[in-house]
């Protein structure tokens, strides 16, 4: 079983993934972070098979999560979320996430994007 | 004699020189009635210069400031302070209004009597421009911040979508569960735990609750499919996009629009699009288009609204929108039931700052914005065809090749 720990500063964004996903519950263990700081709390303590984070946030950025997986749990593949779909925060955001999501994001295409990221080992070239 | 005549020379060229300058230029004896003024006061107050020499300028110039100039005329308030003052006013005449900044001192002449000196702009023209840039403005602002509001909007709808399909997927789920639960026993042990079910799904009426879970669920999928739509026609309206041509789906684009535009539009008429489905896509600014579309639409609603008031009707008008290939271009036109354009405005209509509209209602700019839109960035044409009592088509033809 693969977990996956989700970070965004909106716990209703966050509860709606969790039930999105409650129907992957047999094979994909779901946490959820609420903000950078929680997020960072957590990656201190442990690292996960997959992490998604949202880009905007107040406080502690996602940015910052980024950077910080990348220190903690090198080996642990990272996405982003985000609203804006800037080329600007494109570039900036590649060099740290392996693929970049546009939020909203359709369950379906989230879906797909994390059964790539944890089955298919081959996929995680930068977007 | 000689000397007579060479002053009374001088005197007419140097009333000739003053009467150039657009300011009026007023003197006044110390209790302000007028000793001489320049022509343009004349055409100030319309009347003969007979009729101005002598009589008190705050006569001459009946002023209709409301509060901020108190009960006192300005050349008045000069008059008593000897200050040079800029007062700014309104002065009425025959109906008009007309904004006027004065300035004015007094002074003594060299026998010893008091004078005043009074110069009078007319501003009225600078301030109207001046008001509608300040409007022009302000929806600048309000545009920029469209497309930000649009995205916080979105992120609710898009959750609020989600938690929707998960309710719908789950009671899906449960009508298996209740379906187990019904099965079974007709006639159940009274006080059995089946009997006590069957009561329950009696006094809730199951079935009926079922579906309408399922058509609610269903109905706000809908509504939030809706909002979406129009946060993304928003979104494509408010973003500068690219300034450079691209190969646009008009069809596309007029959907978006006559979104954005339904809540004008709804209470005054009936949109009606007939979109040729044979449109190519043509080579355009589509975020230009979109204004331009905008612009008619809304205008083409305003005079509907506007003649329904003024007939007093109930009934709705008309909106048709149509596209279509005409040889090399493509035609847009967009027509209205409204009171048509008059004969003495029709030139005046491209004219950048021309308005009929009140203030706060429209800066004038939106025809002469969407002609050189048309004309000048696409190289087309914006025509208008109108007649009295019946209403008005503005026809948008663009090429379907650029150079």
């Amino acid at each position: 079983m693969k977990s996956i720990l989700f970070v965004d500063d909106e716990p209703f964004v966050l509860n709606s993934i969790k039930r999105i996903l409650r129907k992957d519950r047999h094979r994909w263990e779901t946490h959820f972070a609420e903000g950078g700081q929680a997020a960072l709390n957590l990656l201190e303590r442990r690292s996960f098979d997959l992490l998604i984070t949202d880009m905007k946030m107040p406080s502690v950025d996602g940015f910052e999560v980024l950077s910080a997986a990348e220190l903690l749990h090198p080996d642990m593949p990272r996405m982003a979320l985000s609203g804006y779909s800037e080329k600007e925060t494109h570039t900036k955001v590649t060099n740290l996430a392996q693929r970049f999501l546009d939020k909203p994001c359709d369950s379906e295409e989230l879906r797909i994007a994390i059964q790539e990221a944890l089955e298919g080992p081959d996929d995680l070239e930068a977007n | 004699m000689l000397q007579n005549e060479e002053l009374r020379e001088t005197l007419g060229k140097m009333d000739l020189v003053l009467s150039q300058i657009v300011e009026s230029i007023v003197w006044t004896d110390g209790e302000g009635k007028v000793k001489w003024c320049n022509g343009s006061f004349d055409e100030l107050t319309g009347k003969l210069r007979l009729f101005i020499l002598g009589h008190p300028l705050t006569e001459l110039l009946p002023l209709n400031c409301g509060d901020e100039c108190g009960a006192i005329h300005p050349c008045e308030k000069i008059l008593q302070n000897g200050e040079a003052m800029d007062s700014e006013c309104r002065y009425i005449r025959n109906g008009n209004v007309f904004d006027l900044e004065i300035q004015g001192r007094t002074f003594r002449s060299r026998d010893g009597e008091k004078s005043a000196v009074f110069v009078i702009r007319d501003v009225t023209r600078r301030r109207l421009l001046e008001a509608q840039l300040r409007q022009a403005q302000k929806l600048e602002s309000i545009g920029s911040m469209a497309a930000g509001i649009a995205h916080e909007i979105n992120t609710p709808v898009h959750y609020v979508g989600e938690n929707l399909r998960f309710i719908q997927e789950s009671i899906s789920e449960m009508e298996t569960l209740f379906h187990q639960l019904l099965k079974g026993d007709d006639k159940p042990e009274p006080d059995s735990g089946l009997a006590k079910i069957h009561a329950i799904v009696e006094n809730l009426d199951l079935e009926f609750v079922q579906e309408e879970i399922a058509n609610a669920v269903g109905e706000s999928l809908k509504g939030i499919a809706q909002v979406s739509r129009i946060v993304k026609s928003v979104k494509e309206f408010a973003h500068p996009g690219e300034p450079a041509m691209e190969p646009t789906d008009l069809n596309k684009i007029i959907k978006s629009t006559i979104l954005l535009a339904a809540n004008e539009c709804k209470y005054v008429a009936e949109v009606v699009p007939e979109l040729s489905p044979d449109l190519p896509t043509i080579p355009c600014i589509a975020g230009k288009i979109n204004q331009v579309l905008l612009n008619l639409i809304v205008n083409a609603a305003h005079a509907i609204g506007d003649h329904l008031q003024e007939r007093k009707s109930e009934e709705l008008g008309k909106i048709e929108i149509r596209s279509r290939v005409e040889g090399a271009h493509v035609e847009i036109e967009i027509s209205d039931t409204g009171p048509g354009i008059p004969e003495e405005i029709r030139s005046k209509l491209f004219e950048p700052f021309f308005t009929t509209k009140e203030a706060g209602r429209g800066t004038g700019q939106g025809l002469a914005i969407a002609q050189k839109i048309v004309e000048k960035d696409h190289h087309g044409e914006l025509l208008f065809e109108t007649e009295v009592g019946e209403g008005t088509r503005f026809i948008i033809r663009l090429p379907i090749l650029q150079e």
